[in-house]
């Protein structure tokens, strides 16, 4: 392993240890936020009446790029043994 | 003072580093080549289901770090105090044959199930091996699995904080950085580096303050001190389970991995370098095969020394996170293999640390052992007699720490559980605050018994048993793929037969105390209290009946699975290879 290599690793090491933890629950806690957002938008899709299809239409090339994290967020069986803790 | 490397535990985890070293090149090389032929060209779930959410590509080294971090918990260092009663030979040898043949075995290969798996979780592939009611059966069980997991880490936290004066000053100390670093973090978007240095400070400071003022002084409660730390314990716990995450629970154990983490490579440093210090074993090597108030070497030993040598508890991490993040399969070895391997040695220094103290220690059952013989391992490169009061309260934290920040993230999960589990006319049990209340209030009154070996028994058995669950189900899947499976046969039949024994070791010896065909297990000042004493020895003899029965279910049915898969009578549908 070169040095550089080496200092790559090492890094990756110490974030994976310290900061991954932080930074993928940050992520996920986004990612609900960013689902209910879609929700309240992309609602009457579904058949939710929230919010006006004018607005909807406004937004929605900004939430286009979501859309398929999302649909694949909300179809995906779900298991409660996927939100054990990750320590003991 | 320099002593023999023969006489200080120095030589005994060079020897263990060894043996994982071996485990790692040679026996993990060989599974990895032979019975999973992993490929780097084999579309992995990360890459599959992509959504920069759940799954998303990881590189092996920062999952590496994580699954350790994930892992390397309370159960490696408090265990071995239970092991080392019979000796610290036999806690040894379970902790090398253990990590060499078992432990990787499971947390590598569960790893290996999801990424061939489509990322599934444990309950999905127990579904997929033995139908919905064994997936029923499963959630049962870890049920109860919680509530013991509750009882024991409440207990502990109230014991650290009654026997450690200053401990609940400092931990609150934590606490209070965590929740100012949550808000730094969160609302005000300071830079993480500043946060993370902030937050190291303030808890070196809490440390130091904690180990200044050295109060509430022992017993501050009276008779029932113990009992009100648990409902103080309680009543933080309660709040983390309900708050936001990124208001509470998040940023107190991203501030709690600091310590965390430091006090583990102090131990171990502590360990390797021993003979510099002069540390001596004061422990025998072998005690006996039967302790009074512990029981029978076999197979208490086997399920006292839990995550250290295996856990089945990192056969449900493995499946629901690590799985889903795996780059490319030749990783599984590195991150599952190599950080159960590295556990293994933080259990063998941890186990040093109570190969040092005074056997008196260990006999009065004194769970500062742990603290003291960190201290000593530590406090000769750190500043001597000089630094041993701070690192004293400072291990007592780490242990403190360790716990809290596991049992916020159990209560939680007790919370979701609930949920999914009360259905129709139990729904109202699923409640946010009623899940959380009965969450804490069970364990509550487990912990009154105040016989924390015998809490910790339960707990290791039922925690052993599902990583025996585990590696049948892995013996499945390696069925399935007409692949040799005794790789995980073998520990899974020896994981099966030793923790359903040690259950009904337990429930049998509650249940002499039911009848009062032995003395009820019960510690002052429940003992005051005749019949409450009792119906919590009655209570512990149903709840064993409960788990032995429900894992020896699980474990039928997986066998019978598995038999079905190797005869070639279920067809190789699920696994892509």
């Amino acid at each position: 392993m070169k040095w550089n290599e080496f200092k790559k690793a090492v890094k990756d090491f110490l974030f994976g240890l310290f900061f991954f933890d932080l930074y993928w629950e940050t992520r996920r806690e986004a990612a609900k936020m960013k689902d209910l957002i879609n929700l309240l938008i992309l609602g009457e899709m579904l058949g939710l009446p929230l919010i006006s299809t004018p607005i909807m239409l406004k937004l929605l090339p900004y939430l286009l790029p979501e859309i398929e994290g999302w649909k694949f967020r909300q179809l995906r069986e779900r298991d409660v043994t996927e939100e054990v803790p990750e320590t003991i | 003072m320099q002593v023999g490397y023969l006489e200080t535990p120095s030589l005994w985890i060079i020897g263990a580093l060894i043996a994982y070293a071996v485990a790692y090149y040679f026996y993990a090389k060989w599974v990895d080549e032979h019975i999973w032929e992993v490929s780097e060209s084999r579309t992995t779930p990360a890459h599959m289901y992509l959504d920069g959410v759940e799954y998303f590509p990881v590189s092996r080294y920062v999952l590496y770090g994580f699954q350790f971090k994930s892992i390397a918990a309370l159960g490696p260092i408090l265990g071995p105090f239970i092991a080392v009663a019979y000796g610290w030979i036999p806690a040894l040898l379970w902790i090398i044959i253990g990590n060499f043949f078992i432990g990787w075995v499971q947390d590598y290969s569960t790893i290996m199930l999801t990424a061939r798996n489509e990322g599934r979780s444990m309950g999905p592939l127990v579904y997929n091996a033995i139908g919905e009611r064994g997936r029923k059966i499963l959630l049962g069980y870890l049920l109860f699995y919680l509530l013991i997991i509750s009882a024991v880490f409440i207990y502990l936290v109230s014991l650290f904080w009654n026997v450690f004066p200053g401990s609940f000053i400092a931990t609150i100390g934590i606490i209070i950085t965590g929740l100012i670093a949550g808000e730094l973090l969160y609302k005000y978007k300071t830079n993480i580096f500043g946060v993370t240095a902030f937050a190291i400070i303030l808890t070196l400071i809490s440390v130091g303050i904690g180990t200044a003022v050295a109060w509430p002084p022992k017993n501050v409660f009276g008779p029932w001190s113990l009992q009100v730390w648990s409902v103080i314990f309680a009543i933080i716990l309660f709040i983390g389970a309900i708050a936001p995450l990124p208001k509470f629970i998040t940023p107190m154990n991203f501030v709690a991995v600091f310590p965390a983490i430091g006090g583990v490579i102090l131990i171990i440093l502590g360990a390797l370098f021993s003979p510099l210090g002069g540390i001596k074993v004061l422990q025998p090597g072998f005690k006996g095969w039967y302790i009074e108030n512990v029981g029978p070497l076999f197979p208490i030993l086997f399920i006292s020394i839990a995550c250290g040598a295996i856990s089945g508890w990192h056969s449900l991490v493995s499946t629901s996170t690590t799985g889903k993040q795996l780059d490319v399969e030749t990783d599984a070895r590195p991150v599952g293999a190599g950080a159960m391997l590295t556990e293994g040695l933080l259990a063998t220094s941890a186990l040093a640390a109570y190969m040092v103290v005074s056997p008196s220690l260990i006999a009065k059952g004194k769970i500062a052992a742990f603290v003291n013989g960190a201290t000593l391992l530590s406090s000769f490169y750190l500043g001597g007699k000089a630094s041993m009061a701070y690192l004293s309260t400072f291990f007592a934290i780490f242990l403190v720490i360790y716990a809290i920040t596991v049992q916020a993230l159990v209560t939680r999960y007790w919370r979701v559980f609930s949920t999914e589990l009360f259905k129709g006319p139990w729904s109202w049990l699923g409640d946010k605050y009623i899940a959380t209340f009965v969450g804490l209030l069970l364990p509550i009154i487990f912990a009154l018994t105040g016989s924390w070996i015998n809490l910790w028994i339960y707990f290791g058995g039922s925690n052993q048993l599902l990583a025996g669950m585990a590696l049948i189900l892995v013996a499945f899947y390696v069925a399935k793929m007409r692949k040799p499976s005794w790789y995980a046969a073998w520990p899974a039949g020896f994981m099966t037969i030793v923790t359903l024994a040690a259950l009904l070791w337990e429930t049998y010896s509650f249940g002499l105390s039911t009848f009062g065909l032995a003395p009820i297990k019960a510690k002052p000042p429940l003992t005051q209290y005749p019949a409450a004493a009792w119906s919590l020895n009655a209570l512990f003899f149903i709840i064993g009946i409960i788990l032995f029965v429900l894992g020896l279910y699980m474990s039928y049915a997986l066998w019978s699975a598995y038999m079905k898969a190797r005869k070639g009578e279920i067809e190789a549908k699920e696994i892509s290879t």
